[in-house]
């Protein structure tokens, strides 16, 4: 007999290998999509400043990394990047490379940035696997790890090259969470200091751990409240948060938050806590029930007066920081929107819509519940933490877009756990063999009732991956740098403007030309123009964007003034107009208004720059504030041209465009992409004869005659999109 | 075909010796046909110089020194001189003495040319820099006038009787002279045809007479200019495969735009499909068979190239390029290692590539050319058909699962232009069995040590608690 037990567990194991295997690799090559369909690039825009970061790391040094000061960035005042980021995932690349090379792999470094979001990506797969392992058994942690593998939601933000702290944070915190788990359990000093330094690589990682330095802290307080205090908790929880605490300090950008933030007081506040019951346990252990309860009321009151008082009295004191704004949007939707309107400027800072539950988890949203059901029926130490955790993920999911990401996990864990028990009922065939003689008619009904209900789920799961491979497909897997449209024929035709203007100034600029451009692209800009910008995607300084944004709606005088402040050579913008690109500068305008009327409430107003109706209107009844700023000159500028004797129509708002020439300045159009998408500017630099730049272009037009250049002009064909 | 040149570095070195003393070569010939070809059908200037020369001295004589203003010896890109008859060349030496702007070629025939005999031969070269545009800066819809700076009568170090000058590929062709009583004698007649101009003449002209012409004519094309090009070539033998990847810096030296560029009037003069001096396609010469071609820039693929035909590539840059700007890209390919190597002994190798490939009608200033020779192989001897201003040879840095380094040689060219396509660099190297096995066992090796360590570690218990007690904790 042992042999065949040792042959099936063989067996057993090296199944398990070969599923764990398949499952990175369904992990990684459904990650692939843009990489296939487009090249090895990196999306989106906060990618750009870490891979940027990334070879700044790799061509200079590891201090020079952390000391370095970055002035072509914030132009005048720079930026302080090596303190001000969280270096975790810079490091991680940064340390592949070296190891590669090390092993004479000579990859490149873009490739290594590309690809590493589907490699953790695979990587969170086995901690998902270990993590459900420990809640129910290794059925189900394979299970988990295959939903996550394809979950749409933790896709989103992992596609190869969508390279951000998203894509090696989520791994680290599974891998934490099944440390912190493991430890709670065992006890042991071992894993709980492995926790703490899987918890410290997360600080380096994401600012999103202090969803971790509140959810353990969290657990240990419930489990305390429901009476579970155990030494192994006090061994496990003493040792993570001393040891976590400590080495999250040691990343610059966190430096003394830990013990200033409010954020982090949960965490100091349950470490008290956790004392508190040990010694109340030992006194208990030594003194009889009536003196405990006593000295419980009498401390507990003591206590909590104390505790509440300190925390006011330092607050007030300024030794502990007041709530981040990011944090009160957390409990109030409405907060950004009315006092920080850059935070509720971006779109992934959004509350969720409910159809994108459904899109990012598809089957497992309602196996979720079920999930948590089958937790509470055997509740350990474990599933508690389970349960605080789908509990307060499902809040924060539901307010910011975003959070999604931290949810989806969850959701497939319980999900994994709701299939599999599932699964170990209605496949248990050694029951239907076992049954007596009486419940032999009944046998083909439950032999049916079984089939379908496996069959229906099995139906679910392939529809599952039929959903997440089309989700990942068609939604996530755009660069959004790179547009892909149809021709007419049906084949596929790369727009590419972004990468034609930047690389325009990148070539045909001074190697130190300002760029102003909104805060959306300067990550871009730097990344591949390669030029010095004034605000960008980390939006550290909100009077500074609202500099950008008063320049932006100000009227041409008023905004060259700012732009000779703040040595502006070149404007760019963005146009969709013409391709009918939603993504432009002319939709984020009323957002550039909203931010620099939060700091110049009397040069701007954001009334003005509607109809007397209301609506925000860019044709001819475009206010007269809207048809003056120079963000509508600039997007407009000779754009009616296109269209010769036909009504000049902007194809993302559909409203026509007014059939008068736009007159500009003090700035010279130096270039427009193919399909007008980025549209470069130069400032000029004052008149020859030295009057200003108005008169100058007044007296010119006068000298022309005010001859209409678009009547006499040919009408232009336009490629049909 | 060998095409002979001179460094200009050893020419500048003589040059400050010498420059105080004008030189007079002995004057022991007489051109009695002096026929002169110049071609401005590209972005650069090639000129043919036939010219029948009798000797008038008593002696035998063996050296002619054929004469060229200043300026266009310091461009030179290459020279060659052979005879009219056989095609025979000549070896010939830039003159380290110079009279005021004029140097001088040394040409040494086979043999001595007796008293009273000619001969006739031919030199032909190529110099850049030599055509600039009319106005530095017009609009890209203005006419593109480009001038040449030139002379009209022969320069020649001897007297010169019977000459013609034939100007070929200049349209709509304005000429501007210095009028002077002194060359009106010479009785020139010009001859203005469609896209050409030729002068003639039977007057004598003395020794060193050089009588200037400008010539500004239409040429609604570009001046690309490669200010730096890497070319590399990776040989590998067992992948029986050769890659390579070149990286151009590229510029115009058209007119520059005399305000910003407008999109609109671009799309509305329909630029895309005319003739301008703006760079809005190139066409790339790649190698016979290539596959794998790639066209990519700083920031990634560029998505609009074509390969019609094989061996050509049509890459659009992604913007038009007008003068003064600037625009650096990459492309690669790779095709069968077979057609250019040869196997010409035991373990020894001859490697054949063109100096260029690249593109049609462009000036490089700078080309280094390399070679990444596999792992293991000794270089044995370089040859260039034209010289090459420096050679360096070194151990490249690992490429993949390298553990010594390829043997990288890297010619450093100067000033050439793409008609150096048709030149070849001779490349002999050895590579033995041994070499070929290195990879291969080395990779072999180590995965077997990793395995090997891993098994070793796993049977070392390193637990405190008992064998049992652990068992059962986890």
């Amino acid at each position: 007999m042992k042999p065949l037990t040792s042959v099936l567990q063989t067996t057993a194991f090296a199944l398990k290998v070969v599923i764990i295997l398949s499952i990175a690799g369904a992990a990684i090559s459904s990650r692939l999509f843009s990489v296939i369909r487009f090249e090895s690039i990196i999306h989106e825009f906060d990618p750009w400043f870490n891979y940027r970061a990334t070879k700044y790391l790799v061509e200079n040094n590891f201090n020079d990394f952390l000391n370095w000061f970055d002035d072509r960035t914030w132009y005048p005042l720079g930026r302080v990047t090596g303190g001000t980021l969280y270096p975790g995932l810079m490091v991680t690349s940064g340390a592949i490379w070296h190891v590669l090379r090390k092993l004479s792999m000579p990859i490149d470094i873009r490739n290594i940035c590309v690809l590493l979001a589907p490699a953790f990506s695979a990587l969170t797969a086995y901690a998902t696997y270990l993590f459900t392992s420990e809640l129910k058994d290794s059925g189900a942690g394979l299970l988990a790890a295959a939903l996550i593998a394809i979950a749409p939601g933790y896709i989103s933000r992992s596609v190869a090259g969508s390279y951000d702290n998203e894509a090696i944070a989520i791994t680290l915190l599974m891998t934490t969470f099944y440390l912190w788990i493991k430890a709670c359990k065992l006890g042991s000093i071992f894993w709980s200091a492995l926790s703490a330094l899987c918890y410290f690589y997360m600080v380096a990682a994401w600012g999103g751990y202090v969803f971790i330095t509140n959810l353990i802290p969290l657990h240990i307080f419930v489990l305390i409240l429901m009476g579970r205090y155990s030494a192994k908790l006090y061994v496990a929880y003493t040792t993570w948060y001393a040891l976590g605490t400590l080495a999250s300090m040691q990343i610059p950008f966190v430096g003394f938050l830990p013990i200033r933030s409010n954020d982090h007081m949960a965490a100091l506040g349950v470490f008290g806590l956790i004392q508190l019951v040990a010694f109340g346990n030992y006194v208990k252990s030594s003194t009889s029930s009536k003196q405990f309860k006593t000295f419980l009321t009498v401390s507990l009151v003591l206590i909590i007066a104390l505790g509440v008082s300190g925390l006011f009295a330092l607050t007030a004191a300024g030794l502990i920081a007041p709530w981040t704004g990011r944090f009160y949007s957390l409990w109030d939707t409405g907060y950004a929107k009315l006092h920080i309107p850059i935070i509720a400027s971006v779109s992934e800072h959004q509350p969720t819509a409910w159809p994108a539950f459904f899109f990012d988890t598809q089957f497992l949203i309602w196996l979720f519940p079920a999930g948590i059901y089958l937790l509470f029926q055997d509740l350990a130490n474990e599933h508690v933490f389970v349960i605080i955790y789908s509990v307060l993920c499902s809040y924060f999911a539901g307010v910011m877009i975003r959070l999604m990401l931290v949810l989806t996990p969850v959701i497939c864990v319980c999900g994994a756990i709701a299939i599999s028990k599932l699964f170990d009922v209605y496949l248990n065939l050694r029951e239907l063999a076992a049954t007596s003689e009486e419940t032999r008619k009944d046998r083909i009904f439950q032999l049916l009732s079984r089939m379908i209900v496996i069959m229906s789920f099995g139906f679910y799961l392939c529809f599952f991956v039929y959903h997440c491979t089309w989700v990942s497909s068609t939604a996530y897997s755009s660069p959004s740098v790179v547009l892909a449209s149809r021709n007419p024929d049906g084949s596929q035709a790369i727009i590419d403007d972004y990468r034609e203007a930047y690389y325009w100034l990148r070539m045909n600029s001074p190697e130190d030309a300002k760029i102003m451009a909104w805060w959306d692209y300067g990550y871009q800009i730097g990344g591949m123009a390669d030029r010095t910008t004034l605000v960008d995607n980390n939006t550290w300084n909100n009077t500074h964007i609202a500099t950008v944004g008063k320049a932006m709606s100000s009227p041409e005088d008023k905004a060259y003034e700012i732009l000779v402040n703040h040595d502006v050579d070149y404007v760019l913008v963005i146009f969709g107009g013409l391709l009918g690109y939603s993504g432009d500068d002319i939709n984020k305008f009323l957002w550039m208004v909203r931010i620099s009327e939060g700091i110049w409430p009397e040069d701007i107003s954001e009334r003005s720059f509607f109809t007397a109706r209301g609506e925000y209107k860019v044709d001819d009844q475009a206010s007269q504030t809207m048809q003056n700023s120079l963000m509508y000159k600039l997007s407009y500028y000779r754009y009616h041209e296109v269209f010769g004797m036909q009504a000049a129509t902007d194809r993302v708002r559909n409203q026509v465009i007014p059939k008068k020439d736009i007159e500009l300045d003090s700035l010279e159009e130096v270039f427009t992409s193919e399909n007008w998408i980025v549209r470069v500017y130069q400032v000029k630099k004052g008149d020859n004869a030295g009057r200003n730049l108005q008169e100058a272009g007044s007296f010119e037009r006068k000298a022309k005659g005010g001859r209409n250049r678009s009547a006499k002009k040919p009408e232009v064909g336009l490629r049909e999109l | 075909m060998k095409y002979l040149a001179y460094l200009i570095v050893t020419f500048f070195a003589f040059l400050s010796v010498a420059a105080t003393t004008d030189f007079v070569p002995p004057q022991v010939w007489k051109n009695t046909k002096y026929d002169r070809t110049v071609q401005l059908i590209k972005s650069y200037v090639k000129e043919q110089v036939t010219v029948t020369i009798a000797n008038t001295g008593s002696q035998p004589n063996q050296f002619y020194f054929f004469a060229l203003p200043q300026d266009v010896i310091a461009d030179l890109s290459i020279i060659s001189v052979e005879l009219a008859v056989g095609k025979e060349l000549v070896p010939a030496t830039i003159h380290p003495e110079t009279n005021g702007n004029v140097g001088f070629v040394r040409v040494q025939l086979p043999v001595p040319i007796s008293p009273k005999s000619s001969i006739k031969i031919s030199v032909t070269y190529i110099y850049t820099n030599h055509l600039t545009p009319a106005l530095p800066k017009i609009y890209f819809e203005d006419e593109h006038m480009v001038v040449f700076r030139s002379y009209k009568l022969p320069l020649a170090a001897y007297e010169t009787t019977n000459y013609n000058f034939d100007v070929m590929g200049v349209q709509l062709a304005k000429t501007q002279e210095i009028a002077s009583a002194e060359y009106d004698a010479q009785n020139l007649e010009a001859d203005f045809r469609r896209d050409r101009i030729v002068y003639t003449g039977d007057g004598s002209v003395a020794p060193l007479t050089f009588m200037p012409v400008t010539l500004t004519f239409e040429r609604n094309f570009p001046l690309p200019r490669v200010y730096n090009l890497n070319r590399d070539v990776w040989v590998s033998h067992s992948g029986e495969s050769v890659s390579f990847e070149e990286y151009y810096e590229l510029g115009n030296d058209a007119s520059a735009l005399n305000r910003g560029f407008s999109r609109i009037e671009w799309m509305q003069a329909r630029m895309a499909q005319r003739h301008s001096f703006a760079i809005t396609g190139l066409e790339l010469a790649t190698s016979p068979n290539a596959r794998e071609l790639y066209y990519t820039d700083l920031v990634g693929n560029v998505s609009t190239s074509a390969v019609p035909e094989d061996g050509n590539m049509y890459i659009k840059p992604r913007f038009p390029l007008f003068g003064g700007w600037h625009y650096n890209f990459t492309v690669g390919w790779s095709t069968d290692l077979a057609q250019y190597l040869r196997v010409a002994g035991k373990d020894t190798y001859v490697m054949k590539v063109p100096v260029l490939a690249g593109l049609r009608d462009c000036t490089y200033d700078n080309v280094r050319l390399s070679f990444y020779l596999p792992e293991g192989a000794v270089l044995t001897d370089v040859a260039s058909a034209v010289p090459y201003s420096e050679k360096i040879v070194d151990l490249l840095e690992l490429s993949y699962l390298d553990t010594k380094g390829h043997t990288k040689v890297t010619l450093v060219y100067e000033n050439v232009v793409d008609e150096l396509r048709s030149a070849d660099v001779l490349l002999t190297y050895e590579y033995d069995f041994n070499a070929r096995l290195r990879k291969p066992f080395t990779v072999a090796a180590y995965i077997f040590t990793a395995l090997f360590s891993y098994f070793v570690l796993t049977k070392i218990n390193l637990a405190i608690r008992p064998e049992k007690a652990s068992s059962k904790a986890t």
